[in-house]
């Protein structure tokens, strides 16, 4: 489908060419073999009209206004071709003058119509992709403008949190005074709220993007070579598919806290001291983690468990989804055909199968983005792993909300923004990823 | 039965297969860590505080176990060692692993099957309402619900339940069962059976612990079933359209078939095959799913090895016993689900076959 519409283009672009260049009949017959093509393209039409009898034009110019019938062009030649046949019944060819005026019309159009007008031109034609891009040009400004609209606190360590109350025992405080959106124990919830879009953002791309190359990569040499390597790799992804996310990420934390104890010759002193501080085991990792020697180790104790986790057990399913893709493309006839001719491995994988193979590992990642900070969310939530702010802030209020004498009602502020800001953050990038869905591969809608 | 026995056979041997890749990925994982946390998984439960005695221990398991030797080796012992059920010693439980994980079993696998229970038949009932009703207001409420059940993270559903069934109506308690029960049955009186609340409750000529243990399941099922209920419904009303859209459908309505009898006996039916596939599928996320609802709701399951004292605290046993036997619960519900698929529906069996075996 997307070859389709490439060649469509190319060909309406010759057509111009030879439009510019007054070959008249190569202008009608690359427009026509475009429509063939692609039956929506309003210029060709145009084209085919400007080049034919009045008679014949008036359907062609009838066919632009019902595909888009706002045409000014295609109005003002109805308009024109009916004039012209009310003076001359009899006339049979448009006169060469008039030819000119419509070709240097079209030339003109040309200058003004960039490509950016033609993207937001369709965008705008379905509710959802507006929706869509609004959602997502959204999140980016919260992303970037964190710093401006919720100033950071300390200037250079993470700015996830803004302690507001130096208090021992701080309980939530109502929206009100310095805090637009109450508080939740010592920590102000707007500032949370706002530097947590950035956080999730950078961690939804940095999974989903690692996720999808690693997928897109085994999937790939999977179906092209067969073979061993292909029932291998096949073996593991169902092999992988069975593991559960939590486990993965307990054994990642495990990993890391056991590098940093191992410096320590005493392991029963250190459990006496973790029982006085519940953090102490997250220091110990987060103050040894520079000193582990080797360098694949040292990335394991800075990074993130989750993100390790997530990245190594969910890239079974691009694997899949382009291994299934490419066994069906591998058959074709264009993909015979450069084999034939010669071509090298590395020319047919990236010139022929990926760009038609990639489509739905694309939409699959930017769904991912959004399900893939949801599962952190989880995670932290239950106290495996504790990346995301905003499960953070959750997990800290939610005795006020479960605990004796809470209530959902009173105290919304400590779930209700995390809450819409999470769904949000998920809904929106699911919704970006039917809407590429949607333009990418028009087959599948 | 060829067939039915054959497709048993072969499900049965990826089985094997599919754990050794796991567990080879898992001790990969361990041996990155240093020895000191590999001896952990091989340290007696009994221990002597004599002077001396941890180090003597410590270099009798070394030679042991060959802690010393290459990846193959460790790996070799390390399964023998988890063949034969030994799982290692967990610090922080102050246990052996693998009783504490078959102890807390039933908690995990009570609320897997109610969820299931509650949701296959739910979920597949509402995709064909929703498909016969196309585009009319039942179709667009079961969208709707779906659509905000999946977009609501599960925590928040389970924090939003709590708050309104348990903290301010009183109706739904978390944990497990209520106090005075709870202590019978930690007493002479009661025998267990199959270790699920509900079912030994009824054995024991107990309805009311029966009763009180379905009370206390209600909210964490629901929550588990509601975002699977989701994807089970959409991928159901999908599957029916596609199968309206085709020929023999017009034939059945051609010859005077009812409604109800062309949805149900003939689109329903064929359009099964791919719907329970993709719930065996989603078991994984299931089981992930069941350890945040058992952490919420405070029961106290097989992913209280972790979550108890959180995976940050040096405990390698335990991690990597919990990474086993989830992994064990996954293979088992798969091959649970693929199992009932063949033997209620012989005529997809065929086509999974194919699927999974290519």
């Amino acid at each position: 489908m997307n070859s389709f519409k490439h060649y469509s283009e190319k060909l309406l672009q010759m057509s111009r060419q030879a439009l510019s260049e007054k070959r008249i009949g190569d202008a009608r017959r690359f427009a026509k073999k475009a429509l063939i093509l692609n039956h929506s393209l309003e210029e060709a039409w145009l084209i085919l009209a400007a080049t034919s009898t009045p008679g014949k034009s008036i359907s062609y110019l009838q066919k632009v206004l019902k595909i888009n019938p706002g045409n000014a062009k295609a109005e003002k030649g109805l308009a024109w071709v009916k004039a012209q046949l009310k003076d001359q019944p009899g006339k049979v060819a448009i006169l060469p003058s008039i030819r000119a005026e419509v070709i240097a019309s079209l030339n003109q159009s040309e200058n003004h119509k960039t490509k950016g007008m033609v993207f937001l031109r369709r965008i705008s034609s379905r509710w959802q992709s507006i929706l869509a891009l609004t959602g997502v040009l959204l999140i980016i400004f919260f992303a970037i403008a964190a710093p401006l609209l919720a100033p950071a606190v300390n200037p250079v360590g993470p700015h996830w949190f803004k302690v507001v109350c130096e208090r021992l025992n701080c309980i939530p405080e109502p929206p009100g005074g310095a805090s637009p959106l109450g508080t939740v124990k010592e920590f102000d919830v707007y500032h949370t709220l706002v530097w947590g879009v950035r956080q999730s953002l950078i961690f939804g791309l940095l999974t989903a993007s690692i996720t999808a190359f690693i997928g897109i990569v085994l999937g790939l040499v999977s179906a092209y070579f067969g073979g061993w390597l292909d029932r291998l790799i096949m073996r593991m992804c169902d092999a992988f598919f069975a593991f559960p996310i939590v486990a993965g990420v307990a054994l990642f934390a495990q990993l890391s806290v056991q590098l940093a104890v191992s410096n320590q010759s005493q392991r029963s002193i250190l459990m006496t001291a973790a029982n006085k501080d519940p953090n102490f085991f997250l220091n110990l990792v987060t103050s040894t983690a520079d000193k582990v020697p080797n360098f694949f180790l040292n990335i394991v104790m800075n990074t993130d468990p989750i993100l390790i986790a997530l990245i190594l057990f969910s890239w079974m399913g691009y694997t899949r989804i382009i291994h299934s893709q490419v066994l069906q493309i591998k058959k074709e006839e264009y993909v015979k055909a450069a084999r034939a001719c010669g071509a090298s491995h590395y020319r047919i994988i990236f010139k022929h199968i990926l760009p038609n193979s990639i489509t739905p590992a694309i939409v699959m990642a930017t769904r991912d983005i959004g399900r893939m900070v949801v599962i952190q969310s989880s995670l932290t939530f239950i106290g495996v792993g504790s990346s995301s702010a905003w499960a953070t802030l959750l997990n800290l209020g939610k005795n006020w909300i479960i605990g004796p004498g809470g209530n959902l009602l009173t105290r919304w502020w400590i779930y209700l923004p995390i809450t819409l800001a999470l769904v949000f953050f998920g809904v929106t990038w699911g919704i970006v990823g039917d809407e590429l869905n949607h333009w990418m591969n028009p087959k599948n809608t | 039965m060829n067939d039915f026995l054959k497709f048993i056979i072969k499900r049965l041997v990826a089985v094997p297969v599919t754990l050794f890749i796991i567990t080879l990925v898992l001790y990969g994982v361990v041996m990155l860590m240093p020895r000191e946390a590999r001896i952990e998984l091989y340290m007696p439960e009994t221990r002597s505080v004599l002077p001396g005695w941890e180090e003597r221990t410590r270099e009798k398991i070394i030679e042991r176990h060959h802690l010393n030797d290459s990846f193959p080796v460790q790996y070799y012992y390390w399964a023998r060692n988890l063949f034969e059920g030994d799982w290692g010693y967990s610090p922080s439980l102050n246990k052996n692993v693998l009783p504490e994980l078959v102890k807390r079993s039933p908690v995990t696998f009570e609320l897997i099957f109610y969820a299931l229970l509650f949701q296959i038949p739910l979920g597949l009932f509402a995709g064909v309402w929703s498909a016969r009703k196309k585009d009319r207001p039942l179709d667009y409420a079961t969208r709707f619900t779906a659509f905000i059940a999946t977009a609501l993270p599960e925590f928040i559903l389970a924090l939003i339940l709590l708050s309104v069934f348990y903290v301010t109506m009183q109706w739904f308690p978390p944990e497990r069962l209520s106090v005075n029960n709870h202590l019978f049955i930690q007493s002479d009186a009661y025998k267990t059976f199959t270790g699920f609340l509900t079912i030994d409750g009824l054995l024991n000529k107990r309805i009311d612990i029966s009763l009180d243990a379905f009370r206390h399941l209600v909210l964490p099922v629901v929550t588990l079933s509601l975002a699977h209920w989701a994807t089970l419904t959409r991928i159901t009303r999908i599957q029916v359209l596609e199968e309206m859209k085709k020929e023999y459908i017009t034939a059945a309505y051609a010859r005077g078939l009812s409604e109800k009898t062309v949805i149900w006996q003939h689109a329903f039916r064929n359009a099964l095959g791919p719907v329970l596939s993709s719930s065996a599928i989603s078991a994984a996320t299931l089981v992930t799913s069941v350890f945040i609802v058992e952490k919420i709701f405070n029961l106290k399951g097989v992913s209280d090895l972790v979550t108890k004292y959180g995976p940050m605290v040096p405990d390698s046993a335990a991690v990597l016993g919990f990474a086993v036997y989830s992994t064990l619960i996954v293979l088992g519900l798969m091959l649970l689900l693929d199992i009932l698929q063949a033997i209620f529906l012989p005529q997809i069996k065929e086509d999974t076959i194919k699927n999974e075996f290519v």
